[in-house]
């Protein structure tokens, strides 16, 4: 399979799903919705609920491929992607489920290994990233990916480490300019 | 490895700024700060888009399920029920847009506004702004502004009509919190009365509401374009 003639395609699909070709949405969907199911089910965990999202994604994804902008670099999949995860949080966040997740779940969730298709790995920096976050302190750690995967905030953080606002700030945005530090190396 | 110390200038603390957004680990207050920044800041809208790149690699350790068959099928309904959204109306517009030339066809649009400004007694700063769909779109409304006379007129360019929604103009401050001027039409001019004096460093903005207006008195719909102001 040639990884970089599908993502073209991938683009090729959403530039017309920005002039309004429906088929070029079902191509996308197609290509892409068991990832951003994946994606939906992890955050929402809720079989329903996920549905919901992905319907609300999709036509997302018709009224806004006209902002993807492959110029500036970023990978369809990315774009797309990091949509579901957004739209997602949003979604757990109206429901207001995510305060009673304790912070440890992000923890336990196992990583599955990497995805076979490459092309739905977003940047084919996965492995990069697995390293970089295991280089930061276990517990911080947890809270990046509570933020990331279960809407946890930094109130809602503090709250549940039992630490103050400031410091769970000052963790957190350290350990964000560590991450991008080792990421660039 | 090195650890980064504290944000210590402006350029680090939008940097910081900027992850903490893509993370989602603020708070609403900052948060919306942080939503209008996107909207009305190219560079910082940049670096948030990265953090999101970077911060998509997470994404990858989960396993794809398939998505239930039911799926499609109601999002092929969801899109009948769009139908007339502006936002893809913007995009379809942008390829006719960018054939003639903007500025030309820009600058009409200024001087057809100026045929409706009201005559002033003697000459007052007047600023005009060209409010234009995010990443370089066309253009879809010139404002033309008279501070001392608490008036604005907003002049339809390339807006398309979507029944059942109200255009709506916004004043967004530095302080990045938007400020409603009024409801304002899809297809032709019309003159919206404000209280507060602009300074001339904010921005005008656009977005799609229920109609009469967002009940919120904040943008609950689409913000489809901004522009800055500038003097005449």
């Amino acid at each position: 399979m040639d990884v970089v003639a599908d993502r073209q395609q991938l683009t090729l699909a959403l530039g017309r799903v920005a002039a309004g070709d429906q088929a070029a949405l079902q191509q996308v969907y197609r290509q892409t919705s068991a990832k951003l199911f994946g994606i939906c089910l992890r955050i929402l965990g809720d079989r329903s609920e996920a549905e919901d999202a992905l319907q609300d994604i999709y036509l997302t994804v018709w009224r806004r491929a006209g902002a993807f902008d492959a110029e500036r670099g970023v990978s369809p999949i990315t774009w797309l992607a990091t949509l579901a995860r957004n739209r997602a949080i949003d979604r757990l966040r109206a429901s207001k489920a995510h305060l009673n997740r304790p912070i440890d779940a992000a923890a336990e969730t196992p990583d599955a290994a990497p995805l076979a298709d490459a092309v739905l790995e977003s940047e084919g920096t996965y492995a990069r990233m697995q390293g970089c976050i295991g280089e930061l302190e276990p517990e911080t750690a947890r809270y990046i990916r509570a933020a990331f995967f279960d809407g946890h905030t930094y109130a809602t953080l503090a709250d549940a480490a039992g630490a103050p606002l400031g410091t769970m700030k000052s963790w957190i945005r350290r350990a964000l300019m560590r991450l991008r530090s080792c990421l660039e190396r | 490895m090195s650890d980064l110390g504290p944000p210590t200038g402006p350029e680090d603390s939008d940097e910081v700024l900027a992850a903490e957004y893509a993370l989602g680990v603020l708070d609403p207050p900052e948060r919306d700060v942080a939503e209008r920044r996107v909207l009305t800041d190219p560079t910082f809208a940049e670096r948030v888009d990265d953090w999101r790149a970077r911060l998509a690699a997470l994404l990858d350790g989960l396993a794809p399920v398939a998505a239930p068959e039911g799926v499609w099928p109601r999002i092929v309904e969801g899109l009948g029920a769009l139908g007339n959204v502006v936002e893809l109306r913007l995009r379809r517009s942008l390829v006719i847009w960018r054939s003639v030339s903007a500025a030309a066809a820009s600058a009409a649009a200024v001087l057809a506004i100026v045929a409706f400004m009201p005559r002033a007694e003697k000459p007052a700063p007047v600023m005009t702004s060209e409010i234009a769909a995010a990443n370089k779109g066309p253009v879809v409304y010139v404002a033309m502004m008279d501070p001392a006379r608490h008036r604005v007129i907003l002049q339809p360019v390339s807006m398309t009509s979507t029944p059942g929604r109200s255009p709506e103009l916004w004043l967004i401050g530095a302080d990045g919190k938007p400020v409603a001027i009024g409801v304002a039409e899809f297809g032709k001019p019309v003159e919206l009365k404000f209280n507060k004096t602009p300074t001339g460093a904010e921005l005008l903005a656009v977005s799609i509401e229920p109609v009469g207006g967002s009940p919120t008195g904040q943008p609950t719909g689409p913000v489809v374009a901004t522009g800055k102001l500038q003097l005449l």
